[in-house]
């Protein structure tokens, strides 16, 4: 069994919020140079439920995939330290922000020049663009059935079965593979990096792409335009309610929100 | 394709057989940009047994509704609802299709682009019309930006963010015409299928219909200090517990407790925002509530920003006073 897990860098999501801020020229977010580079965070979970499912059936070979510009291995290689077995990197400057369909056929392409798999996993959506189109758009274009945002997977026998939160509870659903599932971070805590895990990923050496190497990647047209990019205003309003001490502020406080008939 | 016309909004029921929350809101947003392009509003409705409430969706703002009754289609189910889908997209052949960014809608969606050969924008929380084309305004990085995006292809499809519109009252004096769409779908060509439904045991009242929500985070420290939010619910009425990512996955409490972008959107009177820093992921679950307030030990957390009124302090000290006092004023 053969699993690619699609992999996205992404400036440290939980980086303070001071260190994101917008060129409007450019139209795009602009991160400090200090923030340190990371796996999109679902991608990790997506790599932890494909890792689970290699614990269980033997014989099971993790790929990661990756599209972007400058790739910093150390970061790229988590999902091999954490347990998977090669890496494949497509280098490619325009492509490191595009258009989400533009993405989805350039992973498609690597992945036809990758050969056979069974499954597919990517993040339920990339912690920068959050769009949440480039796992379905990669099922869509490999003609393949697609599950969204699992919070579990189960093999069975040549089908995959996930969970997926929906208003009301859970639905079960189940799809023949070779699909793609789209993994939430529900699935419960991605396995941190072993001192061995570790070891192996520095042995592994990626293989490298550009799009050129990619034949089977047919021109693609922008399906959308960024008009514009900016930051939503905010103003802070908010009255500070303080007392002698902690709880003495707890106490105003309730007195506070019943005269405003809050509660 | 060209002579697009109208605005196109894929309905989702819920299991007792009315429209969710999401179907009223998009008829809102449907309703201005069909006001601005002096073009009709249309209704997918897609179901097994849905054709009576055709009514119900033309009280809520449509002229047209397209009815796909099958038992085939008593689940959502991917495969099968993006061919009925793109079929009724076919034959309205809309200028923009609105779905809710429901945990349905924003699969389904992306699914429907793809094979409109269309471009989609997701979880977008504005929609405006420019030259007769979608302008529509999503987040970015997790909530802290915007981004406004542009439409090169028709039709223009967009998911739309919870709440984000007023949700359109019934008005049953409206009129529209009702059309059955027969879409073929052979249930043993499908290479997917729905399994089962596991119903959410809901103690108390559900998060989406609290008026006052209590969400503590990882502040909290530990399951002892979390439950101890439970005392609220029995002095607040109408009122539920809630959590933050890290508050769950430190397994305070369940997943389901979850608000924001992974987890539930909510917008409750009051939200008490109680030992979670405010991270951007967290409000984009929260930002509509009408009052945010803020207990927490760091002066300089985020979520100060975004509340009405906050406390700086210890929950452990601030809370036992403020809920003793809650009921001494009771
Ligand atoms: C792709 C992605 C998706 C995400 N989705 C979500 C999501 O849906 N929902 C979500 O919530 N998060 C989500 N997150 C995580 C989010 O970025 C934050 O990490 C998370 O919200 C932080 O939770 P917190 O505020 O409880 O914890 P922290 O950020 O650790 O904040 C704890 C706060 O408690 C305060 N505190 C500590 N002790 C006390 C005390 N005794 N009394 C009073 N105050 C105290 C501290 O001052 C601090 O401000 C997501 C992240 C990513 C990357
Ligand atoms: N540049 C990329 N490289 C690898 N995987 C990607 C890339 N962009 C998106 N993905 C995958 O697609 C998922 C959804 O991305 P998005 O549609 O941008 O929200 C991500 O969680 C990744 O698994």
């Amino acid at each position: 069994m053969r699993i690619i897990v699609t992999a996205k860098q992404v400036p440290d999501p939980e980086a303070p919020q001071s260190s994101f801020s917008v060129d409007s020229n450019a139209k795009k977010v602009v991160v400090a140079a200090s923030v340190p580079q990371a796996v999109s965070d679902y991608d990790t979970y997506a790599a932890e439920a494909a890792l689970r499912i290699k614990d269980e059936v033997e014989g099971t070979t993790v790929s990661v995939l990756s599209l972007g510009e400058d790739h910093v291995l150390d970061v790229i290689k988590r999902p091999i330290a954490m347990g998977a077995d090669e890496l494949f990197l497509v280098q490619d400057q325009d492509l490191a922000n595009g258009d989400a369909m533009a993405i989805a056929h350039t992973l498609a392409a690597a992945i036809k020049n990758m050969g056979e798999f069974d499954l597919i996993m990517c993040g339920r959506q990339s912690a920068d663009l959050d769009q949440g189109i480039v796992g379905t758009g990669l099922a869509a274009i490999l003609g393949i059935p697609v599950l969204t945002s699992a919070v579990g997977v189960r093999l069975k026998d040549d089908w995959i079965e996930i969970d997926r939160a929906v208003e009301d509870g859970i639905d079960t659903v189940a799809a023949q593979l070779p699909a793609v599932v789209t993994v939430s971070s529900e699935i419960g805590e991605a396995r941190y990096a072993t001192m061995r895990g570790i070891m192996a990923a520095r042995k592994v050496q990626p293989t490298i792409w550009s799009k050129s190497d990619l034949t089977a990647l047919e021109d693609s047209d922008d399906f959308t335009s960024v008009v514009d990019v900016f930051a939503p205003e905010s103003e802070s309003n908010v009255e500070m309610i303080e007392g002698d001490d902690a709880a003495d502020s707890g106490r105003l406080l309730a007195q506070k929100l019943r005269e405003e008939r809050l509660i | 394709m060209s002579n697009e016309n109208g605005i196109l909004v894929i309905a989702e029921s819920t299991s007792e057989g009315e429209f969710k929350p999401a179907t009223a809101e998009l008829l809102t947003a449907a309703a201005g940009l069909a006001k601005d392009l002096n073009e009709p509003v249309s209704v997918a409705l897609i179901g097994n047994g849905v054709s009576n409430r055709s009514d119900d969706a033309i009280a809520l703002g449509a002229d047209k509704v397209y009815v796909v009754d099958d038992s085939v289609f008593e689940n959502y189910l991917n495969e099968t609802y993006t061919v009925a889908v793109a079929q009724v997209a076919e034959q309205v052949n809309p200028r923009i299709i609105l779905l809710g960014h429901t945990p349905n809608g924003r699969e389904l969606g992306p699914s429907v682009a793809v094979k409109l050969e269309t471009g989609i924008a997701t979880d977008t929380t504005s929609l405006d019309i420019v030259d007769g084309k979608l302008e529509a305004t999503r987040s970015l990085s997790g909530g802290l930006f915007r981004q406004k995006t542009g439409f090169p292809k028709f039709p223009n499809i967009a998911t739309v963010h919870p709440k984000s519109f007023d949700g359109a009252e019934p008005d049953s004096s409206r009129s529209g015409e009702t059309e059955t769409v027969s879409v073929n779908v052979a249930s043993g060509d499908l290479r997917s299928r729905f399994v089962s439904h596991t119903e959410a045991i809901s103690e108390g009242i559900k998060l989406e219909d609290a008026k006052v929500i209590i969400c503590g985070g990882r502040g909290m420290g530990s399951k002892e200090g979390f439950d101890g939010l439970y005392e609220f619910t029995g002095l607040i009425g109408e009122s539920a517990v809630a959590s933050t990512r890290a508050a769950s996955d430190s397994e305070f409490c369940g997943q389901e407790l979850m608000i924001g972008i992974t987890g539930k959107v909510v917008s409750p009177d009051v939200y008490f925002a109680i030992a979670l820093s405010g991270a951007s992921q967290h409000m984009a679950g929260c930002s509509g509530s009408k009052n945010i307030i803020a207990i927490n030990k760091d002066p300089e957390a985020n979520i100060f920003k975004e509340s009405q009124f906050g406390v700086v302090g210890d929950y452990q000290a601030v809370i036992p006073a403020f809920l003793d006092e809650l009921k001494q004023l009771d």
